[in-house]
């Protein structure tokens, strides 16, 4: 049989997969005002936050949701290059095909010459690294309302971005995620486990030991992911060991916890 | 990967060094409470025996034995300056100390003064982890069962209901987990199970069910296990406990010896004497 604790560590591998999406009540909140504010003529939804607060997974959510609605396009990685950005989206979103240099002006022309049932969705992740220029651009295509934007960017960048006024006045609508509350990191952990079948281990935490992960990792959903991984390979390995007997398995060992959080390095030892 | 012995290292290194401080107040605490026997025991040679009552040692819960050995120590200090009765008042601080010093040595300091210290200890930790304070009641309609229900803590400020810790006493075998669970949860584990069928979700269901003292669903979702599954030992006995407890006890006896004779199921013979015998109803 396999072990419940290789179940269970395999559920905070740190991936982004829609299907994996929790609802989380603040999160739900957020999203279907989003999912409004994308129906509404505005002009470009900007999602902020802290690594790892799961802005990534709200994109791909997103996609996975209104794809059979709405047309959309999600791009995780960024396409730096100009010519190839401008030429990638002529292609996905206006079905046009174009071979070598694509600038600005010769993309507007395409997108004027094509009339479009409804205003198709972009989804940009990780919008801090496309450089200025293309952002202005970015800005521009979305003042024309034929696309829509949705764009998340690390928290930082938003402040610097916001700084410069022409962002601070186009930008309709900001969003901004966060880390959870110790009560929505509970919710986090065990409905992620409990959908992967694994009850016994998603009922070992209880309000104490998520108390003590969110202490440790600010309520973060990546570094969450990273300590329970850890400790769940503990307890694999003690499993393997013949060593259970000399830890919790009632409930969550703090000891495991700390102890992978000392291996993870977010607790310095 | 990962090496427990090195990290279980890591991690006692970094126990003591976040008690450190917490150890330093204990000691010095510790300190401060034998200076003040030592003082204590000054006064008390330097009055009459018949004043012992009215030393301040009010604070001190263990007020008994520390008068026991204040007397003791009140003899070993009387004893000692008969032996040295030629030495002058002014001495007699230093004299003093170093009595006690000897005495606590011996045996004082082990017997008594420890205490408090463990005292001490125990607020520590109290202080180091203050979210982990929860009041627990155990609901006695249930304490026949091996699992107890606890009511909800409030401190979470979350829409959904949060999630009963429970204890369980049953240490045989496997892991013992905390019980505990939400209605909304057992909805959408029933949502799921309505759709791909899997007898892992009915049981959850049947258990949590059972958990919350709704036997009829607990029953209901532990026939539907059994129906796909009928080699789940788990399943059976919520489903013969239910039957128990919606006073159905000949069902739930003659259920489990069907199930007994052809699984030879240790757990669900047990259970079949518990009810026969009325241990379990
Ligand atoms: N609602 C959620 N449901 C399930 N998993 C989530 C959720 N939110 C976050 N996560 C988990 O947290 C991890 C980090 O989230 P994500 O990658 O989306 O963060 P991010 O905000 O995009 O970070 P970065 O700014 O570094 O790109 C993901 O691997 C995912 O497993
Ligand atoms: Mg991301």
């Amino acid at each position: 049989m396999e072990s419940i604790f290789v179940n269970s560590k395999d559920v905070f591998l740190d991936v982004v997969n829609a299907k994996d999406y929790i609802q989380l009540d603040r999160v739900s909140t957020i999203y279907q005002s989003l999912k409004d504010s994308i129906k509404k003529p505005l002009k470009m939804i900007l999602l902020y936050g802290k690594p790892g607060t799961g802005k990534s997974m709200f994109l791909n959510k997103l996609y996975k949701d209104i794809s059979t609605s709405n047309e959309i396009f999600l791009y995780n990685t960024p396409i730096l290059d100009e010519s190839e950005f401008y030429k990638t989206l002529a292609q996905d979103v206006f079905g046009t095909k174009y071979s070598g240099e694509l600038n600005f002006t010769q993309f507007m022309k395409i997108v004027e010459s094509k009339e479009k049932q409804s205003v198709p969705v972009v989804l940009l992740d990780e919008a801090q690294l496309y450089s200025e220029a293309l952002m202005e651009k970015i800005r521009l295509l979305s003042d024309t309302r034929t696309i829509k934007f949705v764009i998340t960017l690390h928290k930082t960048e938003k402040e610097d971005l916001i700084a410069k006024e022409h962002f601070q006045t186009r930008i309709w609508e900001s969003i901004e995620l966060e880390n959870a509350s110790s009560g929505e990191l509970k919710i986090y952990i065990q409905k992620k486990l409990m959908k992967a079948n694994c009850f016994d281990t998603a009922n070992m935490f209880n309000a104490k030991s998520v108390n003590l992960i969110h202490k440790i990792t600010d309520g973060n959903y990546r570094d969450t992911n990273k300590l329970l991984y850890t400790l769940f390979e503990l307890y694999a390995l003690y499993e393997s060991n013949h060593q259970l007997s000399s830890i919790k398995t009632d409930q969550i060992s703090h000891k495991l916890i700390e102890m992978s959080a000392i291996h993870v390095g977010l607790i310095d030892a | 990967m990962l090496n427990i012995r090195e990290l279980e290292q890591r991690w006692l290194r970094y126990k003591i060094k976040s008690y450190t401080p917490y150890i330093i107040i204990g000691i010095s605490i510790l300190v401060i409470l034998s200076l003040s026997v030592i003082l204590l025991s000054k006064q008390e040679s330097n009055s009459s025996a018949s004043n012992i009552k009215k030393v301040p040692v009010k604070t001190l819960k263990e007020q008994e034995p520390i008068k026991k050995i204040k007397s003791k120590k009140k003899q070993e200090t009387s004893q000692k300056s008969k032996v040295s009765q030629t030495t002058i008042k002014t001495n007699q601080k230093e004299k003093h100390t170093h009595t006690i010093v000897n005495e606590s040595k011996q045996q004082a300091m082990r017997k008594v003064q420890l205490s408090p210290s463990l005292d001490f200890m125990r607020k520590m930790q109290d202080s180091v982890q203050p979210y982990y304070r929860n009041d627990r009641e155990p609901d006695m309609k249930e304490n026949q069962q091996k699992q107890k229900r606890y009511p909800q803590q409030s401190s979470i400020p979350t829409k959904e209901q949060i999630i009963k810790p429970q204890v369980t006493d049953n240490t045989a075998g496997g892991i013992d987990i905390q019980r505990k669970n939400t209605q909304n949860d057992i909805y959408e584990i029933i949502q799921r199970f309505e759709k791909n069928n899997n007898p892992v979700l009915s049981l959850f269901v049947a258990k949590k069910y059972y958990e919350l003292g709704e036997y009829r669903e607990a029953y209901d979702y532990a026939l539907k296990t059994n129906n796909i599954d009928k080699n789940i030992e788990e399943s059976w006995i919520i489903f013969a406990k239910s039957l128990v407890k919606l006073g159905r006890r000949d069902k739930a006896i003659s259920t489990l010896r069907t199930y007994v004779n052809y699984s030879h199921s240790g757990n669900a013979r047990n259970l079949l004497e518990e009810i026969k015998s009325g241990k379990f109803k």
